[in-house]
């Protein structure tokens, strides 16, 4: 009996059971000072997944938003790196919306519960002038944009006064602009009281300007806000300034999602064939829509056309590492154009636009069109300016919305792999049925929110 | 290992209090026989009772006992199919003892003795639940590896194969699945040491687990199972859940398996050898048109398309097998007793695809001594290694099957076999190395005291690597990835046992004890991609390469009481508890307890019993245990990242500090009865088990910014269910007799409670209370073959979403037939079979397919329709009302939805059926031969309504999943084997 009793004893104290595995970092850990520049960094990296890239939790709001609005056509896969079907289609519904939901939500999460935490653990004094908080305010910023331009409502958590969140209820999808609006003023503040004027603070206090130029624009289409306030702040950007969200040729989970999505890593998987930008680069050979044609078809029977189709994918993103652009100066001349087209002027608007053209040495557009043709030649330059870059779906609803003067060139130019290319679409975000405008609330939401039915 | 020295100690103290030899000693010597023939009896077990002195008949039955105390002595005999035989002798010191023994027939084996979830050795009339039990001496067909040892041998024991891949494990599930989250596979233990028992990681190129080009390997899991040579087995014991397991605590709620390896025996060295020689091959499934999918073409094959890739060659092969086994046991008839079991195995088996090759080496060295008097060691040490080629398989865009079954719409382009074949340009390689080695002390200080410590530790190491050389067709600047995987488990465990015997009617054994786990799984890989030029490169060589390491340890330990009560040796009750932690709880959880109760009552001793009748048990039992949540689940977390070079943070898993394991309870009433003089045996189970605190993957809400699910108690679940299992011996004649046997098995799983967390899919599965777990839920067809626009709505079994819940995706009902025909000269036919019903599958590859428009067999019918002018014909959507309602939904590849790809799964196979003839007469100087030749899985019927596929190839990580889903492989090949074992 000594002897289990002994052996009982030695196994008792052999129950330490106490274990701390590396890998994952304890939530606690990040209030230390050594990691608030991981924090903001994170906050870049999921905002680059959400708008797509290869990561598992990245979203595809610039593939498939791309797709509903014609910036591209399926040329095979459904699944891996494929457009689903309703996609293709032009559906955006709550179940194909779910993951990008998800990850446009983390994108906004995260640099806002960066603010929160620096907040919460850094001295006052830093926190009103450090460029970590400025950073943080300015993702939140352009996260909070790009889910007013690509969803159709909204769900914001409300914080308590012990700093957690409840969980939100549905609302306008504006109320992203006013928070987004609200982010890039934060920021523009923190960075201006932090005194530098090194070239990467000016660099972020422009993009700060024509992030809230941007949301600002939007407030105005949905008369929430006066086109001045958002002309104010693009007339402070220079024309070639811009800033980017950076992918990564580092590891697979950075690649840029929509060119690796056409890498011929075995999937083909989209093409220009049959869209506006395949006759448009072919006429003007304009930088900004270039295609590669490949000699290839996509890697699968696309249904919608009959058969396979050549594979000429979009060569804006030619490398695995290619950023997307979040704001830049040319889009603040376009913003400048369209407000003067709100004003009746649409010489002004032309003008605005032609300085763009006359950078990129293409064909001045004539000064004296029509209202009515500016606003189209207004549709037009901004397709093809921000093209690929997950804000065509937020400019077709506003408009579309709004019944906003002018044509459209977002459609199907090609009905079928033995099709012309047509003049005008064969198919077009209204006809033969309307598209979506906007992805649904994710049905993740629908299923886990007791606020959201 | 920071506890080992704690071990340590503890062994050399027992070496402390030990005594010597006793140096009045004598010896026991004699013969072992079968009553009825007087043949010896090969393998019993023969003991000094309150010792631990025993050794095993030799070929001819004799054994042979030394240094048995001077005095008294009650020798206990037991063999398999015969009762227990006790002899009093007085032992004369200095002195052998002849005596001989004569075993009758026993089938229920009422006392023979277990120790698969009982605190110590316990006799089979003591248990109060079921324990399955196979013994590989009555095992006719040579299992190839130890999950076909395992296939339908006992109700409630369900083994599916997962695919026809080389190295390819099976999914177990005893009992059905007992959690929706966390693994339901078994846990396993040889010779009482802990082993791993979860699925090797799957191959999956590149090597980031969250990435979806994770798909490039084979798409399959092995399984640590299969290191074990069958032939190195003795019997296995199988318990089937927490009515039983109770005394492994937290991890057992899935029921454990424990696997015995052979010992030696007493005497000269006994030596077999045998050889299998065989060939896989791959039974027909598509269709009459489409055989095999385009694999292999209909008629005759003009060759092999990797020897040469031209118009009417195969894919798949015959694949030729071969086993070569040797073993040698015996005993030296020294004062220590000493016996020793040597065995070493080597195998090369081909598979069916051209890529496919397992080879195997492995060797097992058991040896048993006694140290003192009152303390004997035994240790059991075994090496394994397997090199796995295979061939790239699953939904792998640069797999060949895959590429293959899709023929012209594939992503070559083309079903051109050249094209097809430079896929093949590649290697992909697993090896896995297993050590298991472990000892146990018995240390008897008195006869009505014995205590039992085992120590053990089973690393395997594993090595996964894919070369996707320069010029590779798919990646033309080539990738390498290779991934080192090493997984550990410490186990020590301590078991004590007081025999009391409180009046002549009365006794009681009390029994504590307590056992500590460590796993550990460290795992680094490197990706390289880009290499200068072709040659055989290295990670480094590449322009781009990654690393990737994840480190893992999860501890659990505890320890237990247990009082067996025993009145007249027919009524037992037995009382237990079990405290565990486990490093995996929240911090404020703190011990889990999980008590059981069980009772037998072996009615046949009873005076009033007729024994024409014969032997009738009756038992029940109820008890706990549990299933820990993951490492990190208890803290709140964040994920370290990078972005274009530079560090970050995202959300983890929100944590849950107050998470714990979920609780099963299971309760079981059963009988097991052998009447009519044997000719008929009986096992009869009911069982329910009840998982509450269940572990749930909670989703979060998306707008609160953490994407993970967190794993919480909420909610329970149940299953119920029979086994039932008889045999009768039809025919019994003295040249031949026939056997028939067959099993029952249902399984009815339901969940019941949510805890007020939505209902959510979960690994290809839905959880939703009234349903059974990991529901098949997708879209009814209600008119599929009507010529009509497709009837969806859910009328019925509907979900709180309106989908249809078509039933669980696991078996509700398992049928297993047997047959033994014995005919003269020592000929046997044996044959066994099984039937799976009531689960559902989804067809994932068929969906893949169509959804891409790939021209697919099971719309052989509407194609002339859609596409009058020929496939190259664009779709004729006017003739879609010519269509079936069904293949309207699939043949349209806009209306394909994988919701509407679930099939029920329904199947039988003949598992084996086998004929074996004693050859000893052909072969001189040996004691028998003994050749054997058998078909595994030959004949098969598959409920139409699958259409193209076995239910049996879902691939991927199928040992641990709850869900079935075909994807882009091959079905499990029939396997013909002609097997010799020799015995000198």
């Amino acid at each position: 009996m000594r002897t289990s009793l002994t052996a009982v004893a030695l196994l008792l104290t052999a129950c330490d059971t106490s274990v701390t595995n590396p890998g994952l970092t304890p939530d606690g850990t990040l209030d230390k000072p050594e990691a608030w520049p991981a924090i903001v960094v994170g906050a870049r990296r999921a905002l680059a997944d959400a708008i797509g890239s290869a990561s598992a939790t990245g979203g595809q709001l610039l593939y498939w938003s791309a797709a509903v609005t014609f910036e591209i056509n399926p040329a095979g896969s459904t699944g891996s790196f494929g457009i689903p079907t309703d996609v293709q289609a032009g559906i955006l519904n709550d179940a194909t919306s779910s993951a990008d939901w998800a990850s446009s939500n983390q994108a906004r999460f995260v640099p806002e519960d960066a603010v929160r935490r620096f907040k919460r653990v850094m001295p006052d004094t830093l926190f009103g002038k450090s460029l970590l908080v400025g950073q943080a305010y300015l993702y939140a910023g352009f996260a909070n944009r790009t889910l007013g331009e690509s969803f159709c409502q909204s769900v914001i958590p409300l914080q308590n006064p012990d700093g957690s969140l409840s969980p939100g209820s549905l609302g306008s999808h504006t109320l992203y602009f006013l928070r987004a609006d609200t982010a890039f003023t934060n920021a523009l503040a923190v960075f201006t009281a932090s005194g530098k004027t090194d070239t990467q603070t000016t660099n972020f206090i422009r993009a700060a300007r024509a992030g809230r130029a941007s949301v600002r624009a939007d407030l105005a289409s949905w008369g929430l806000g006066p086109w001045s306030d958002a002309t104010a702040d693009a007339a402070l950007v220079p024309d070639t300034s811009k800033f980017l969200l950076p992918y990564a040729a580092a590891s697979p989970d950075q690649y840029n999602y929509l060119y690796w999505a056409r890498a011929n890593q075995s999937f083909r998987a989209h093409t220009e064939w049959g869209t506006f930008y395949e006759g448009y680069y072919r006429t003007t050979k304009d930088a900004r829509a270039k295609w590669d044609s490949t000699g290839m078809s996509g890697d699968a029977a696309v249904a919608k056309f009959g058969g396979s189709v050549p594979f000429w994918p979009e060569a804006k993103y030619a490398t695995t590492a290619a950023p997307v652009r979040l704001s830049s100066g040319w889009e603040m001349r376009l913003i400048e154009a369209e407000a003067a087209l709100t004003g009746g002027n649409a010489a002004a608007a032309v003008d605005s636009m032609n300085r763009r053209r006359a950078n990129l040495s293409l064909p001045l557009y004539d000064r004296t069109v029509s209202l009515d043709s500016a606003w189209t030649l207004l549709k037009t330059e901004r397709a093809v300016e921000l093209w690929l870059e997950t804000r065509r779906l937020g400019d077709l609803r506003r408009w579309i919305t709004h019944n906003v003067p002018g044509a459209y060139i977002d459609g199907t130019y090609r009905g079928s792999s033995t099709d012309f290319l047509h003049a005008t679409p064969i198919e077009t975000m209204t006809a033969p049925a309307a598209r979506a405008l906007c992805f649904a609330v994710g049905r993740n939401e629908r299923e886990t929110n007791p606020n959201v039915p | 290992m920071t506890r080992l020295p704690l071990y340590v100690g503890f062994a050399l103290g027992l070496a402390v209090t030990a005594y010597p030899l006793a140096a009045q000693t004598g010896s026991v010597e004699g013969t072992v026989t079968a009553a009825a023939t007087r043949e010896p009896v090969v393998g019993a077990e023969v003991t000094i009772a309150g010792s631990n002195i025993g050794v095993r008949t030799g070929s001819d039955g004799r054994f042979a006992l030394r240094n048995v105390p001077a005095g008294p002595r009650e020798v206990r005999v037991l063999a398999i199919g015969y009762r227990l035989a006790t002899l009093r002798l007085t032992v004369s010191a200095d002195q052998v003892n002849q005596t001989s023994v004569q075993l009758t027939p026993s089938v229920l084996q009422l006392d023979a003795v277990v120790v698969t979830g009982t605190a110590g050795l316990a006799r089979v009339r003591e248990v109060g639940n079921s324990i399955a039990q196979v013994n590989l001496s009555q095992v006719k067909d040579p299992p190839a590896n130890m999950d076909q040892l395992l296939q339908a041998r006992a109700p409630g024991l369900n083994v599916m194969q997962t695919s026809g891949m080389a190295g390819e494990g099976a999914q177990i599930r005893l009992r059905g699945a007992v959690s929706v989250s966390q693994s339901n596979q078994p846990i396993v233990y040889i010779d009482g040491i802990r082993v791993r028992s979860e699925g090797y990681r799957r191959n999956r190129p590149p090597f980031d687990d969250s990435n979806s080009n994770a798909f490039r390997g084979a798409n399959y899991q092995a399984s640590p199972l299969n290191d074990i040579n069958p032939a190195d087995v003795d019997h296995i014991e199988v318990i089937k859940g927490s009515a039983a397991s109770t005394l492994y605590g937290t991890e057992a709620a899935a029921g454990v398996i424990q696997i015995f390896t052979k010992h030696g025996g007493t005497g000269a060295p006994r030596w077999s050898f045998e050889t299998g020689q065989g060939i896989a091959q791959l039974r027909p499934f598509g269709t009459d048109s489409v055989p095999y999918l385009n694999l292999r073409p209909a008629g005759s094959p003009t060759g092999l398309c990797h020897e040469n890739p031209a118009a009417g060659c195969s894919w798949i092969r015959n694949a030729y097998r071969q086993r070569y086994t040797g073993s040698v046991g015996g005993g030296i008839s020294g004062s220590r007793g000493f016996q020793y079991f040597l065995s070493g195995t080597r195998e090369d088996n081909d598979g069916v695809l051209p890529l496919d090759n397992e080879k195997k080496f492995s060797t097992r060295g058991n040896f048993s001594v006694n140290l003192f008097d009152n303390v004997r060691l035994d240790w059991n040490t075994t090496y394994a290694n397997t090199d796995l080629s295979n061939t790239p398989s699953g939904n792998n865009a640069q797999g060949l099957v895959l590429n293959v079954y899709r023929q012209e719409q594939n992503y070559r382009h083309s079903g051109d076999p050249k094209l097809i074949d430079s896929l093949l340009n590649q290697t992909l390689t697993t090896g896995i190395e297993r050590l298991i080695t472990g000892g146990t002390v018995t240390y008897t200080p008195l006869s009505w005291f014995s205590n039992r410590f085992t120590i053990g530790y089973d690393q395997a190491n594993q090595e996964n690597r894919n070369l996707r050389p320069f010029g590779f067709v798919a990646a033309p600047q080539g990738i390498l990835v290779d991934e080192q995987i090493r997984y550990s488990i410490l186990t020590a465990d301590y078991v004590g046992n007081v025999d009391l015997h409180l009046s002549p009617a009365l006794a009681s054994t009390f029994s504590v004890g307590g056992q500590s786990i460590t796993s550990d799984e460290v795992r680094t890989a490197a990706y390289g991609e880009i290499f200068p030029g072709p040659g055989l490169p290295v990670v480094s060589n590449a322009a781009l390469f990654l690393a990737n390491e994840s480190r893992l340890r999860v501890v659990n330990a505890g320890f237990f009481f247990q009082d067996v009560m025993k009145f007249r040796d027919r009524y037992f009750l037995t009382g237990g508890i079990r405290f565990d932690g486990n490093s995996a709880f929240g911090k404020s959880l703190g011990l889990q307890a999980y008590p059981k109760i069980s009772g037998s009552y072996v009615i046949s001793d009873e005076p009033f019993w007729p024994a024409s009748v014969g032997e009738v048990k009756l038992r029940g039992a109820l008890g706990w245990s549990g299933r820990a949540p993951g490492a990190f689940d208890a803290v709140r977390t964040q994920i370290p990242c990078t972005s274009a070079g530079l560090s970050c943070f995202l959300p983890g898993s929100v944590g849950n500090p107050d998470i714990g394991p979920e609780r099963t309870r299971e309760a079981e009433l059963g009988l097991d009865a052998a009447l009519l003089k044997n000719r008929i045996t009986l096992e009869a189970t009911w069982y329910h088990r009840l998982t509450t605190d269940a572990l749930f993957s909670v989703r979060q809400i998306p707008s609160d910014g953490y994407l993970r699910s967190q794993l919480a108690n909420v909610g329970s679940l149940s299953n119920t269910g029979i086994e039932l299992a008889a045999n009768a011996t039809v025919v019994n004649q003295v040249d031949w007799g026939l056997e028939l046997g067959g099993t029952v098995y249902t399984n009815h799983g339901l969940v019941r409670d949510l805890g007020g967390a939505v209902p959510f899919a979960a690994g290809g599965g839905w959880v939703e209370p009234g349903f059974p777990p990991m529901a098949a839920r997708g879209i009814i067809i209600n008119n599929p073959n009507d010529i009509a626009a497709p009837d969806t709505v859910c009328r019925s079994s509907c979900s709180s979403h309106g989908f249809h819940i078509f039933g669980p995706q696991q078996p509700t009902l398992i049928l297993g037939q047997q047959l033994t025909l014995r005919l003269p000269k020592g000929i046997t036919l044996s044959a066994r079979g099984e039937y799976q019903g009531g689960a559902w599958i989804q067809d994932g590859a068929s969906f893949n397919a169509l959804s891409r428009s790939v021209r697919w067999p099971t719309c052989a019918r509407a194609y002339p329709i859609l596409y009058p002018g020929g496939l190259a014909d664009s779709l004729h959507t006017g003739s879609i009302p010519q269509l079936t309602a069904r293949e309207r939904k699939e043949c349209v590849p806009v209306n394909t939805n994988v919701d509407t790809f679930w099939f029920p799964q329904d199947f039988w196979k003949l598992r084996d059926v086998t004929l074996t003839i004693p050859v000893g007469w052909a072969i001189r100087r040996v004691s028998s031969a003994t050749l054997s030749i058998t078909a595994q899985n030959y004949l098969k019927w598959i409920n139409p309504d699958l259409r193209l596929f076995d239910p049996e190839m879902v691939g991927r990580d199928a040992l641990n999943s709850q869900n079935r889903d075909i994807s882009e492989h091959i079905p499990p090949p029939a396997v013909i084997t002609v097997n010799l074992r020799v015995v000198f």
